[in-house]
């Protein structure tokens, strides 16, 4: 055999390698219960969605929640999301499903930053804002998902989305307690960060976002999650909420200091269940709540 | 520029063809040129060092011939090998020792200044030096002829493809290879892709994968349970393996593309059963320079067992020091040391007098299977010291470890990752243990369908597993 005729059998070999391994795991994404996938593919129509970062995740329970409440919830939160991708999935799932009568977003993801948009890649068939975004973002992998049609399922997310085949990902949550010599070994000065000031263009994005919600009859609650009390440092904080208050009319649902248990905390910076059921019964205390609860079980 | 970067694929695209276009004198031109544009792509101002280690070596070979006069060659290769060693010790150990000298006098009640000089370390510099004084070396002890070209000189130690992060290649392999023009052979082409290939898996899904759980364990070991440390451990085992032989494999892949044929680095290196078997297999072109150069002028085994005890100690301390100026690194080549020590003792005193007679094959496969894993433990143990910040985290991980509590699956923290690199693991050890069993270069040689077959699905499995990011090699800190 040439060379030539080598070098084009591996090229031909690989793209249909390639393409027979694709098709098979876009089957399995698309029929995966994983969130985003359920969000492309089936009707989910809940009367309330959580999104946020992965204080979102470990703060809003959705089992837990529906229990206490007696309503649907769905929780679109994912490690790392930003502003900007909640903005697009949000949208998408809108333009899918009935509008949600409340939208909980945790406030640790206004920032206006990308990088766990490649996560996503697997969805850019199913998602015009997400293709953009990537395109206009990571250009490299856009293009790179020409070649390799495998490539889109090269990422953390899509072996969760195996994971969540046949499961739940709802049930998804931190279930084990911060470590005591990692606990005393916190510095507080590391992780103020995440309540620093957002980006100016974080904060555009997110007021658009509550404008067009608001005209859409749907209810925006920011909610700001249990901050372990080492990195409390209430001036910071009431300066972020007021950011948010000054621009976007919102009052944000501070629970920094909700939690003072360290054995609720699965890391710093994250509650575990236990946090969560305690999240969830102060969330059902409040009056919008509460008035949709009494509503739906009025219907 | 990094192998696994978009500016090594258009460079190397480019001067392949050139590279063939050529031929004679101009070819080699176009080498030296083009090796020192990588070279220089990471920092132009050390093409100047390079070129003085060059210039400097090259002559000192040419004065190393004197039949009659055998103090003039001595000191013609003490000048090529001193100052060697100064040029490496003072980029490399400088800041070690000023750190160190600071740290005592603070440690005195003296002021010691925290302004001191902060020194740049050269890329590749242990490796290029230590390929020219082998050449040194190699024509005093009469092994080689001192070459009389320049260019070929200059090439042979800026190679492109090895400079950086060896393999570290002999004067007597390589430059008899640049006087004959090396022809365009699809044979050669093909294995070399085969090889890059193969670089790239251990390189891109292994190592860099691996990197994701490791990173984050000894960035702050204080944040991670015992089982979770133990996994960071492991799965360093495997990156740094994965990387620094993938690094070789890419280089040694590119090298035959052109036409050059390298010797193996690396052979399986966490299937020896034993420590020397493991230095027979890991690094094998820097292990057989501390051999070569080092263990057998020292006396090797010949003086008696305490002398042999000590050269392995020796060599093996400074084969950690080679690495970097830090305790860390002579804890790791000391245990390393102490173990070939204690293997030697051990079949001194006991395998000789008893000689083992195994009921079955069961039972010498179930011995080796042990060996295996015990050699490996004793690696990772070493590895902990090669990876923390510092001796503090080394021996905080080791007792951690060893504490035997702690070890609670649901405190292990990202699960995905390691559940993909244990898989990952898995499909390596996997892979390498079949090759024992079945000669998958013939194979692959004989059926070239079966080769495309395999490259290609490396390839998809690349695209679907493999960590992008132009993340860097290990051994480039070196």
């Amino acid at each position: 055999m040439t060379l030539a005729k080598k070098l084009i059998t591996l090229i031909f070999t690989f793209f249909l390698i390639d393409l027979l391994i694709s098709i098979s795991l876009s089957e399995l994404s698309n029929s995966s219960k994983i969130r985003f996938s359920r969000l492309y593919n089936e009707e989910i129509n809940a009367d309330i969605v959580f999104v946020g970062d992965s204080r979102g995740i470990n703060s809003f329970y959705s089992p837990y929640f529906d229990d206490l409440t007696g309503l649907n919830s769905i929780n679109l939160s994912y490690n790392g999301l930003t502003i900007p991708i909640v903005n697009a999935l949000l949208d998408d799932y809108l333009e899918r499903n009935k509008a949600p009568k409340i939208i909980f977003i945790e406030t640790t993801c206004l920032k206006d930053t990308y990088n766990v948009l490649p996560n996503f890649k697997q969805y850019m068939a199913h998602s015009l804002s997400i293709k953009n975004m990537l395109k206009e973002h990571y250009p490299n992998i856009f293009y790179a998902s020409f070649i390799s049609k495998s490539y889109i399922f090269n990422s953390e997310y899509f072996l969760r989305t195996l994971y969540y085949l046949k499961k739940n990902d709802q049930k998804w949550i931190n279930r084990y307690t911060i470590r005591k010599d990692y606990y005393d070994s916190i510095k507080p000065e590391n992780n103020l960060k995440m309540v620093e000031k957002i980006d100016d263009s974080a904060m555009i994005i997110f007021k658009i976002m509550v404008t067009e919600y608001r005209k859409k009859g749907i209810v925006v609650i920011p909610v700001l999650a249990p901050i372990l009390d080492k990195y409390r440092n209430e001036t910071v904080i009431d300066n972020y909420i007021s950011d948010i208050n000054t621009n976007t009319k919102l009052d944000v649902v501070d629970l920094s200091d909700a939690v003072n248990d360290i054995s609720m905390f699965a890391d710093a910076v994250h509650t575990n269940e236990k946090g969560a059921h305690l999240i969830a019964s102060k969330l059902y205390n409040l009056p919008e709540l509460k008035n949709l609860t009494i509503t739906s079980s009025g219907q | 520029m990094l192998f696994n970067s978009i500016d090594f694929i258009i460079f190397i695209l480019s001067f392949i063809p050139l590279y063939f276009l050529t031929k004679g004198k101009t070819r080699l031109w176009l080498s030296l040129g083009s090796s020192y544009l990588f070279y220089g792509w990471w920092d132009y101002r050390f093409l100047l060092l390079i070129s003085v280690l060059t210039l400097l070596n090259f002559y000192c070979g040419l004065n190393i011939t004197g039949k009659t006069n055998p103090k003039r060659n001595y000191i013609f290769l003490s000048i090529s090998v001193i100052s060697s060693l100064l040029i490496l010790g003072f980029f490399k150990y400088y800041n070690f020792f000023t750190d160190n000298f600071i740290s005592m006098l603070n440690l005195l009640g003296f002021d010691g200044s925290s302004n001191a000089l902060r020194i740049i370390l050269p890329v590749g510099i242990s490796f290029y030096t230590f390929q020219t004084m082998s050449y040194t070396l190699d024509v005093y002890n009469k092994k080689i002829e001192p070459e009389k070209s320049l260019l070929n000189f200059a090439i042979f130690v800026a190679f492109f493809p090895q400079l950086v992060a060896g393999p570290i290649v002999r004067a007597s392999c390589f430059i008899p290879q640049l006087k004959t023009d090396r022809a365009f052979n699809s044979e050669d082409i093909v294995n070399g892709i085969r090889l890059i290939i193969w670089g790239f898996f251990l390189k891109v899904v292994i190592a860099d994968s691996l990197s994701m759980v490791v990173d984050i364990r000894f960035e702050n070991p204080a944040c991670h349970n015992a089982l979770s440390m133990l996994i960071g451990v492991i799965f360093y085992a495997f990156q740094i393996y994965g990387d620094f032989a993938g690094y070789s494999l890419i280089a040694i892949g590119v090298a035959r593309i052109l036409g050059f044929k390298f010797p193996v680095n690396f052979d399986r290196p966490y299937f020896a059963s034993n420590f020397s078997e493991f230095w027979q297999r890991w690094h094998i072109s820097l292990s057989s320079w501390f051999r070569d150069y080092l263990y057998i002028p020292l006396g090797g085994n010949r003086s008696g067992e305490l002398k042999m005890y000590r050269n392995l100690l020796i060599t093996m301390l400074l084969g950690g020091l080679w690495h970097g100026a830090s305790w860390n690194f002579i804890i790791w080549g000391g245990i390393h040391g102490m173990a070939l020590m204690i293997q030697r003792v051990w079949h001194d005193f006991f395998a000789k007098k008893k000689q083992l007679s195994p009921s079955s094959v069961i039972s010498i496969n179930a011995l080796k299977l042990l060996k295996i894993i015990f050699t490996f433990s004793i690696v990772c143990l070493a590895w902990v010291f090669f990876r923390s910040s510092n001796l503090n985290d080394s021996l905080y991980v080791i007792e951690k470890i060893f504490q035997f509590e702690d070890y609670n699956v649901s405190g292990v923290t990202q699960k995905f990752h390691v559940i993909k690199g244990a898989m990952l693991i898995c499909i390596l050890v996997f892979i390498e243990g079949m090759s024992f069993r079945i000669n998958t270069t013939n194979l692959i040689n004989e059926h070239a369908y079966l080769t495309m077959l395999w490259s290609a699905g490396l390839l998809v499995f690349i695209a679907l597993f493999g960590t992008f990011g132009n993340n860097s090699f290990i051994y480039f800190q070196f």
